[in-house]
């Protein structure tokens, strides 16, 4: 019986999973296309206007889908980062996942801000206020930025996985603290409609239930899609520097004259 | 409605932008490294 020569890196669901993380992907893919542009009709055209609202009430329909998004992304940079910390399940995987699932996360943190002052506009009257939930938001998006930061002034591949899961962990605490925001202050923002303690009332006429269903499985499977993609950028990155570092030691031992070029040069894929 | 429209073009604008630059940068990396993009190993 002859030894593969690459055996799998990650064995078992996890290897089955990134091995086929090609297909899975590309109809992940289709599948949010389709779902965010039946987000679009349903959403633009085909959902009544709200009594209070007007038409303003559309906005909700691509609003708290992508701080949903946000929420989850910043939750899989926490798990992500905590196997990595934990010794039984180190491995490049996870700190590759943190990355991906935080850079996706800042997107879509930003987009919640963003959609969130456009409607606070004609609601409120004004772009931005220094509300509690919308303060811990922002500051939920700086602490984010800063982990991203973080991950391009290390070099060393181990210590700068190791620095990032311990401040993904300390930045996805606030999390919890954002979206109990309007429940523990008195905010300008309004109490949870979907994600709230209590969850069986419904406080949605049937269409724009189904509607934001619709909507948050799409924005769902688009942030799949993202990190996926993400992920695999992230491992050719991850070559692109072995190979630059490779080169870099070739040129240095071959100035070192004949008897340094002959070393042996390894270098380990992160 | 403009508000409205102006928040979905944000949406999907930002989301088409990022994707776009994520595949180009991607395709443009397994150019260099000599990678197809059917010989991906994770």
């Amino acid at each position: 019986m002859t030894a593969l020569a690459h055996p799998p890196p990650h064995p078992g669901p996890l290897g089955w999973l990134l091995r086929r993380s090609g297909v899975l992907l590309r109809v992940c893919g289709l599948v949010a296309l389709a779902g965010l542009g039946a987000t679009v009709v349903l959403g633009l055209w085909l959902t009544p206007q709200d009594r209070v609202m007007g038409n303003l009430v559309r906005l909700l329909y691509v609003h708290p889908p992508v701080a949903w998004v946000a929420y989850l992304a910043f939750g899989v940079t926490a798990v992500a980062s905590l196997a990595y910390l934990w010794p039984r399940t180190r491995a490049p995987f996870w700190d590759r996942l943190a990355a991906a699932s935080a850079e996706v996360g800042v997107v879509f943190c930003a987009l919640t801000l963003a959609t969130g002052s456009i409607w606070g506009r004609p609601t409120w009257g004004v772009w931005w206020t220094w509300d509690a939930r919308l303060t811990t938001t922002a500051l939920l998006l700086a602490l984010f930025v800063g982990y991203l930061a973080l991950r391009r002034v290390t070099v060393d591949p181990d210590a700068r996985a190791r620095r990032s899961a311990v401040a993904g962990l300390v930045a996805s605490a606030d999390v919890p603290i954002v979206h109990m925001s309007v429940l523990w202050w008195q905010t300008l923002h309004q109490a949870p409609t979907v994600l709230r303690p209590g969850f069986g009332d419904p406080t949605l006429a049937t269409p724009m239930a189904w509607t934001l269903l619709v909507s948050f499985v799409a924005f769902t499977l688009a942030y799949v899609w993202l990190v996926g993609n993400r992920y695999r950028l992230a491992v050719l990155e991850a070559r692109q520097e072995d190979e630059g570092l490779q080169l870099a030691i070739a040129e240095r031992l071959a100035e070192a004259g004949p008897g340094g070029g002959s070393r042996p040069v390894t270098v380990g894929v992160s | 409605m403009s508000y409205v429209i102006a928040g979905y073009s944000v949406v999907f604008a930002t989301l088409g932008a990022y994707a776009g630059w994520m595949l180009r940068r991607r395709r443009r990396l397994s150019r260099s490294l000599g990678v197809g993009s059917g010989r991906w190993r994770p």
